[in-house]
């Protein structure tokens, strides 16, 4: 992948800030006994972890079949929490996520290690998914205005943990998605 | 707010429901700020940061007068000796735009910033879109694709909205600026491209399939079957295919003064033909090429022309 290596370490620091963050958060709402969507949290662990390795190589803890695999078994997770009926809208957002991790550590040999040809699989798919990113990100975002002053930190313990938080680090994963799936059109 | 049971840990946790707090203008506002944070990432991409991007901008000063010309080439200068801080600050700039824009509380500092930009990158990144050389043209992505987003910005700007005495229907456009200018910057703005689609180098015989012909280099194989369609179809037929799509123009343009039950079917005809331009004309503004820095005219003129939808009063609906 080209480009300065600068920018992709930046976004590399901010995907590990996401897988960082997130497993926090698992600890601390659990700790707290506060409420949190537990398995969107974990899912967002390994997607930060791998989001690293496509942005820098040298991060990249797993083979990229290991992840196609992990990514596989979330995206499925997701895909039926999202037909249950009640659950749709909460989770189809973590089903396109997935979906794109999928797509992406499928696609990733493509632009990193000693296979790069630099030609995109499937661009048309990066196009879908990388246009609802970037919807979903300003979604969130102005949602994230709303946020601020929501007792965060008070309150009952059936309060969300930090949804200010939440919000954000989604945001932060879907820019990073956005532009990894910008680089694979 | 509403309850979710799904998580662990408590019975109940709070969900904020995306769609719950976001009007019909704000919902247009969130598609504008989108194409922002597109292009703040499409900028990001590695072609930009080469002098590569410096000679695409060098290349819009060609055939402007000397007065347009001279700080594009002065301005491009700068960038081919530091394209590396320059195009970083540049794609910083669009997608703090683009998220500025859908938070709230910086709405309007976004918006009057993305017309400041718009303006700058018109001229300076975008030659004036080329509507002073005699090449523009509106297939291709006149009258520049960044002036429709100053245009946005100023139709879309937050005002309250009131109940009117004298009509029944709202038009987003009509509240910042008033019912007869947003209609007359319509009929500008259509007008033009009815204009340059007229003009010599465009209703040239070969000129239509040549442009869409020429696009097909880095595309999909499913676009470049579109793409070589349409150019065949064209082919030799340049003249009558500028007249119709001119013709189909100046209708979107005038249409805008018809009813309001008509007029919605005009600007589906704008949405329709701002599709074609997108895909046909633009091929997804490049987005494939991974040289592409906006999604240039289409989706812009599509989103324009939501904003000039009229939708029925009702007391509910009033703020």
């Amino acid at each position: 992948m080209s480009g300065p290596a600068w920018l992709n370490n930046i976004f590399a620091a901010l995907m590990l800030g996401v897988a960082g963050y997130a497993l926090v958060r698992v600890i601390l709402a659990a700790r707290r006994r506060r409420a949190t969507r537990y398995d969107v949290d974990v899912a967002h662990v390994p997607m930060g972890l791998a989001m690293a390795g496509m942005f820098a190589p040298r991060l990249n803890i797993l083979p990229w079949w290991a992840w196609g695999i992990l990514f596989g078994l979330l995206t499925g997770y997701f895909l039926v929490r999202t037909l249950v009926r009640g659950t749709r809208e909460r989770y189809l957002p973590h089903t396109a996520h997935s979906g794109a991790m999928l797509y992406m550590v499928l696609a990733a040999p493509v632009l990193v290690g000693p296979a790069a040809d630099g030609n995109p699989r499937l661009p048309t798919v990066a196009l879908v998914l990388m246009l609802y990113m970037v919807g979903y990100t300003v979604l969130l975002t102005q949602r994230l205005a709303s946020d601020v002053g929501l007792p965060t930190g008070t309150g009952e313990g059936t309060a969300e943990f930090a949804p200010f938080g939440a919000d954000l680090y989604k945001i932060v994963t879907s820019v990073g998605m956005g532009f990894m799936l910008i680089l694979l059109l | 707010m509403e309850v979710d049971s799904t998580v662990t840990g408590a019975p109940q946790a709070v969900s904020h429901p995306v769609a719950a707090a976001v009007d019909r203008r704000g919902w247009l506002r969130l598609a504008l700020a989108a194409i922002w944070v597109l292009d703040g990432l499409l900028q990001y991409q590695p072609f930009m940061f080469t002098a590569g991007f410096a000679k695409t901008l060098t290349a819009t000063a060609s055939g402007n007068p000397g007065v347009v010309a001279s700080p594009i080439t002065w301005s491009a200068g700068i960038i081919a000796a530091h394209p590396v801080w320059t195009n970083a600050v540049f794609a910083t700039i669009q997608l703090a735009l683009g998220i500025g824009i859908a938070l709230r509380p910086t709405m309007r500092l976004a918006l009057a910033g993305s017309i400041v930009w718009s303006l700058a990158v018109w001229w300076l990144g975008e030659g004036l879109g080329g509507v002073l050389t005699g090449t523009a043209d509106p297939l291709a992505g006149a009258p520049g694709a960044v002036i429709l987003y100053a245009l946005l910005a100023v139709l879309l700007w937050p005002v309250a909205d009131e109940q009117s005495s004298t009509t029944d229907w709202i038009v987003v456009a009509d509240r910042p600026v008033g019912a007869s200018v947003a209609r007359a910057v319509w009929v500008v703005l259509w007008g033009s491209l009815a204009y340059f689609a007229l003009l010599p180098a465009d209703r040239a015989n070969q000129a239509m399939h040549d442009m869409i012909a020429g696009m097909v280099s880095g595309q999909p194989r499913w676009l470049v079957v579109i793409d070589n369609v349409t150019a065949g179809f064209v082919d030799g037929r340049g003249v009558a295919a500028s007249i119709v799509v001119a013709v189909l123009f100046a209708v979107v343009a005038v249409g805008v003064f018809a009813p309001p039950e008509v007029r919605r079917v005009v600007l589906v005809v704008a949405i329709v033909l701002a599709a074609f331009i997108w895909v046909v004309g633009e091929a997804f503004g490049n987005l494939f090429t991974a040289q592409a820095t906006d999604v240039n005219s289409g989706p812009l003129l599509a989103l324009l022309a939501l904003t000039y939808w009229p939708t029925r009063y009702t007391r509910e609906e009033s703020r």
